[in-house]
């Protein structure tokens, strides 16, 4: 169940969008697998509706540059909610590229570069120790441009 | 990116996501009501002069509706007249949030013993080291149609208890079967009537849906009680047991009319016939005596005593009063007609000269007790 003080914070999102004229919106959805008729299986990203321990929840990340000069160094970052796990291979932004922290956002790498310590080893990280996931745009953003990026999470 | 998942989205279609098909995946799981929030920050430049944004998204884990219940032993091997059988089975709440279940049980189709739905009581215990069956123990309570919280991950264990018929036979057995119903509902929407996948609004921990993980809201397990061991002694034993209750002769001696107990030409013998039914219920039974050839059936004589469940003494003759000699009232037995009628079982058979040479008194199926029957004979002069 979505609460209701997403619509309260999209609101004041709006209202700080004045000031700001650059707005961010963080969108919810239930992310299922679905059979196309053919047989092969797809992810379909829908309202949420049952979201369970080991649903896929998906986050839609939207940067609105409203204002009337260009943004740039536009950077996006999001820690993976509590009580989910990251989706190897979800992180997806058009003209971004895209790096993980293991370490709460202290540093940020591709997933080959990141290491974790498990039992006093020192492992390759997997999507399950990922902390962070960042976007950075590759170019400014022009004004009256949006540019949005998703990621998924499985519910613990 | 965006455009293509908003085509997605509004692409409808009634889907169950994969996860949810594997129900029982979930029996750890975040729990129902947790808050997930998420808050995203973008940085940036403009105009040279840095600045960040921030949005936040928050929901709540839904809760899922889910139960397992399994039986300890898949047969029981048993001997017929075990008292106090207990049948063990666990009932786990495989959902995420608390929930509340009743529990039911019934005899499943094969039900040789037999046993009857009554004769099963229900024990449950919530300790989390159950040691078997102890109706002594406090922890086992018995259970009586009111709902009992289970936590999420949590389990009780449930006894069903029963004693085997004594008249059980080799290889007979019944299945027992103990199911678990949820008793989330809202708005008059039940889990228990709801299908697999279906949603209750609201119904879930902390104001959250409930989706429905198993049909019905509820799983069962059955578990068999077999008569692997026979035990004659305790099947089945009717016992018959005839003695001369008293007899009484009306002898007239100078004018002087005096009682004897002598059974001489025309006393009058009183019978006291009793069966006993042991261990089991018999079926079709009746009673049948001959009168002796040099006797004669005093008519209306046959009187019944029914003591199902119970015992009947030898009563204390009391000697008709001569000369008419009729029948005597003892008390506990009633009078029985000679007439050959469904009224009570009894009739007569005479034979060519009409005369009595034997009664019957048709008892049909009787459970265990003893029974039993007065009748009176003359000793023909």
């Amino acid at each position: 169940m979505i609460k209701k003080t997403t619509l309260a914070l999209s609101l004041a999102l709006m209202s700080l969008a004045v000031s700001a004229e650059v707005t961010l919106t963080n969108t919810v959805f239930e992310v299922v697998t679905i059979t196309n008729k053919d047989g092969s299986k797809q992810d379909q990203w829908q309202q949420p509706d049952k979201l369970l321990p080991g649903e896929r929840v998906g986050y839609q990340i939207e940067v609105n540059n409203k204002g009337t000069e260009p943004a740039a160094d536009i950077v996006i970052a999001n820690p993976i909610p509590e009580h989910t796990v990251y989706v190897q291979d979800s992180a997806k932004g058009l003209n971004t590229s895209i790096e993980f922290s293991v370490d709460n956002g202290k540093t940020y790498a591709q997933p080959a570069q990141l290491f974790v310590e498990k039992e006093g080893k020192r492992v390759q990280a997997t999507s399950v120790d990922f902390t962070q996931v960042r976007w950075k745009l590759n170019q400014p953003l022009a004004a009256g441009a949006s540019s949005t990026v998703q990621y998924i999470v499985k519910i613990k | 990116m965006k455009k293509n998942s908003i085509h997605s989205i509004l692409a409808t279609s009634l889907v169950m996501s994969s996860t949810l098909l594997s129900s029982n995946a979930f029996a750890v799981g975040t729990d129902a009501g947790t808050a997930i929030s998420n808050t995203a920050t973008v940085s940036f430049t403009r105009g040279g002069t840095p600045d960040t944004e921030q949005a936040s998204i928050s929901f709540n884990v839904d809760e899922i509706v889910n139960v397992n219940v399994t039986a300890a032993n898949a047969s029981n091997n048993i001997t017929n007249g075990d008292q106090n059988v207990a049948i063990r089975y666990t009932v786990t709440n495989t959902g995420n949030g608390s929930e509340v279940f009743k529990l039911l049980d019934t005899l499943g189709a094969t039900n040789t013993l037999p046993l009857a739905a009554n004769d099963i009581t229900v024990y449950y215990d919530t300790s989390t080291s159950p040691d078997g069956f102890d109706p002594n123990n406090i922890n086992e309570q018995i259970y009586t149609d009111t709902g009992i919280t289970i936590l999420n991950d949590a389990f009780i264990t449930v006894y069903l208890v029963t004693d085997v018929p004594n008249g059980s036979v080799q290889d007979s057995k019944s299945d027992l079967v103990l199911e678990a119903v949820s008793q989330t509902e809202a708005a008059g929407v039940k889990a228990s009537e709801s299908a697999f996948g279906a949603t209750i609004t609201g119904a879930g921990t902390g104001g959250t849906n409930a989706i429905i993980a198993t049909n019905l809201g509820r799983d069962n397990a059955s578990s068999e009680l077999k008569v692997t061991t026979f035990d004659p002694s305790k099947s089945l034993v009717v016992n018959i047991n005839k003695t001369i209750l008293g007899s009484a002769a009306s002898i007239s001696n100078a004018g002087t009319d005096i009682v004897t107990d002598q059974k001489i030409p025309g006393a009058v013998i009183t019978y006291f016939v009793k069966v006993s039914v042991e261990n089991d219920g018999a079926t079709a039974l009746s009673i049948s005596d001959i009168i002796p050839s040099d006797m004669t059936y005093v008519s209306n004589s046959m009187r019944l005593q029914n003591a199902s469940g119970s015992t009947i003494n030898i009563p204390t003759y009391i000697a008709p009063t001569f000369p008419a000699a009729t029948p005597v009232t003892y008390s506990n037995f009633s009078a029985l007609t000679d007439a050959a009628d469904a009224n009570d079982g009894a009739s007569t058979s005479v034979d060519g000269a009409a005369r009595v040479e034997s009664i019957t008194v048709v008892l049909g199926d009787l459970p265990i007790g003893e029974y039993a029957i007065l009748l009176d004979a003359t000793i023909n002069n």
